[in-house]
């Protein structure tokens, strides 16, 4: 059992968890950490399709650190974090590989005064700099383009010109990567990346690019678009009785153990 | 990982705390007794119809559990069977019958709380030292062609001979004569759970007859053996009430933990071991299809209709049932003395002393705080890194 203080919290809707997370904790070449936080859970039926919302409620974080305008944790970019909830990624996961290195960070920032290493930086630049390691390209100018190429349908998008500078289609170059993107979180996320980013440089200094210019503001905007997108999708697919939590032969994701 | 000799002391502990005496469940036999023998008494309106008390749920089944506010009621059950044809009088004229005899035996004795109308039956609330309520269930008997077709769905013939008709005042047609009452068989359901529990407990019950305490093993009232089935059922309800305190509306119903509980046990010989092994087996007796949770004794009758009407009622028996198996694994892990003592209070919300927490402490002579024991977690340079507002502290 690797959370023994975490307990359900019996609602509705959402799956509540709440209790003492406690972990050891280190970042390669740092002091290993070892603290405990009160957290809080809000575990959609989405679930891992949706992010989990999670709150601090020991009080100890401060809000100017890190939360979204809900007061949850800004774990990391929500590209990252369904991508790694896509592949499988169960609870205790989700804990290890993505709350444990935000609280981590936390500690150590609180002990030493200075973060163990650069966070990403604020809004829309920190957004772009982590989907440029995430596609693996060389250039912040070449983001824009890979993003749109995957909201776009594979067969269309194979045909266009890859944005890397190789001069080939991207069929016959970056077709590996971007389909695999595009197959774990479908083209519909990457059109909605697409469209913050846009409306980003738009609201910016940015010049020659098209869009609606409405200003992308946190990413509860972002999951609430989602969620219209998922949402239908998810109650298409299945009945109520199919979902993880009324099933427990399919809630492989969610454990407490 | 402490072996399981221990963890069953420490739940013999929380049910030690948990139990109540044996003279509530004394008072109680006479409280169905009392209301009996009223029933029966010349001038009753309702003695022409040979009433016959039987006592329901908890009380019957040696399972109750102390409420974890003491300001809660203790729940008493009963059914009370006339011999009425369905076509005699309309379900309002029988539930009314019985209501003016249970009213008068309510003002007999001195209660002053008014009796309650509920969907099935009638709530009494008894006044005195022990908070008790009755709920009293009129019915009468179930037609031939129903006994046999229960019979057909293979439940045996002296448990589908149980089987009754009871009034809804949801049913339909509530307020005129006719024959398309709700089917039920509470009284099949007590006696095939007691048949559930007395195969596993033949030693007790010999030994209580050789005693000279009761004539014979069937009339061993349940209480008086303690199986550790109904141990399982009391800690598995305990932990149920503690877990929905802040929201008990959307808690399990007793009688599906039960079911449940009893269809799943299969003879374990110590109560954590049985369950563990009810917890992990109970989620295959709930049907994907309606009746979700049969009554073994009528299977059409499903303890769980109310989950299609509020699926948060499903939703909330899964959650409970996945912390009841985290809580109960994590029993075998005893961190610490401190800990120990928290999680008792969390999961079974009973305090331990000192004094009880002692032989576990000698166990466990290393007593390290939890956040050491946890596995170190080596974060990748993959890892997501915050990019909300930097940081200003």
């Amino acid at each position: 059992m690797r959370q023994p203080g975490l307990r359900i919290v019996p609602g509705a809707s959402d799956l509540v968890l709440k209790g003492r997370i406690g972990f050891t904790a280190q970042i390669s070449g740092k002091a290993q950490i070892s603290d405990c936080y009160q957290i809080e859970f809000r575990i959609p039926e989405t679930f891992p399709r949706k992010v989990p919302g999670v709150f601090e409620t020991g009080g100890r974080i401060p809000l100017s650190y890190h939360h979204l305008r809900d007061g949850s944790l800004c774990l990391g970019s929500e590209t990252r974090l369904r991508l790694m909830l896509s592949e499988g990624l169960s609870l205790v996961g989700f804990i290890d590989r993505c709350l444990i290195p935000y609280l981590y960070r936390f500690s150590y920032l609180e002990t030493r005064g200075e973060p163990p290493s650069e966070d990403l930086e604020h809004g829309v630049n920190g957004i772009r700099e982590d989907l440029r390691q995430l596609l693996g390209a060389k250039r912040e100018s070449e983001v824009l383009p890979f993003i749109r190429l995957l909201g776009m349908r594979k067969r269309h998008a194979n045909k266009e010109r890859c944005p890397c500078g190789s001069g080939d289609r991207v069929g016959r170059c970056h077709n590996r990567q971007l389909n695999r993107l595009r197959e774990r979180l479908g083209r519909y996320w990457f059109r909605i990346v697409e469209q913050q980013l846009l409306n980003e440089a738009l609201a910016g200094k940015s010049s020659g690019v098209r869009g609606p210019v409405t200003r992308w503001r946190q990413r509860d905007v972002v999951s609430d678009v989602l969620w219209e997108q998922f949402g239908r999708t998810h109650a298409r697919e299945g009945s109520i009785s199919q979902s993880p939590w009324m099933h427990p032969m399919v809630s492989r994701y969610c454990t407490l153990t | 990982m402490v072996g399981n000799s221990a963890v069953n002391a420490l739940l013999q502990l929380v049910l030690s705390d948990i139990e109540i005496p044996r003279s509530y469940y004394e008072k109680a036999v006479a409280r169905h007794r009392s209301l009996g023998e009223w029933l029966c008494r010349p001038e009753s309106g309702v003695a022409a119809f040979s009433p016959v008390v039987v006592p329901q749920g908890s009380f019957r089944y040696g399972t109750v559990v102390r409420p974890v506010v003491q300001t809660l009621k203790y729940d008493l059950d009963n059914v009370t069977t006339l011999q009425i044809a369905k076509t005699q009088m309309s379900q309002k004229e029988l539930k009314h019958l019985y209501g003016a005899e249970i009213k008068a035996y309510a003002i007999a004795h001195n209660m002053t709380d008014p009796i309650e109308e509920r969907n099935r039956c009638w709530r009494v609330f008894y006044a005195d030292a022990v908070s008790f309520h009755l709920d009293s269930l009129p019915c009468i008997p179930e037609d031939k062609h129903v006994a046999a077709a229960i019979l057909e769905a293979g439940v045996p013939a002296h448990l589908a001979a149980l089987a009754v008709a009871i009034t809804d005042k949801r049913h339909p047609h509530y307020e005129r004569i006719s024959s398309a009452l709700f089917s039920s068989n509470p009284r099949g359901f007590a006696d095939w759970f007691e048949e559930c529990a007395r195969s596993w407990a033949l030693p007790r019950l010999n030994e209580l007859v050789k005693g000279n305490l009761y004539a014979a093993v069937e009339d061993v009232p349940a209480y008086e053996f303690k199986t550790p089935l109904q141990q399982a059922i009391q800690i598995l309800k305990r932990h149920r009430d503690v877990m929905f305190l802040p929201n008990p509306a959307l808690a399990p119903i007793s009688m599906i933990i039960t079911n449940l509980a009893a269809r799943a046990y299969e003879g374990e010989p110590d109560v954590y071991s049985a369950l563990i092994g009810i917890v992990d087996q109970m989620r295959q007796f709930v049907r994907s299809e309606r009746p979700r949770v049969p009554n073994p004794a009528n299977p059409a009758e499903d303890y769980a209709d109310k989950w299609t009407l509020n699926p948060n009622l499903e939703r909330s028996f899964w959650r409970w049932h996945m912390q009841v198996q985290a809580d109960l694994k994590k029993l075998a892990t005893f961190v610490s003395g401190e800990s120990l003592r928290d999680d008792v209070v969390r999961t079974f919300g009973v305090v331990l002393s000192e004094e009880q927490l002692r032989p576990f402490e000698v166990s466990r002579p290393d007593r390290a705080p939890t956040i050491v024991r946890t596995p170190v977690v080596t974060i990748p340079k993959s890892a997501p890194r915050p990019w909300g507002d930097r940081h200003r502290i």
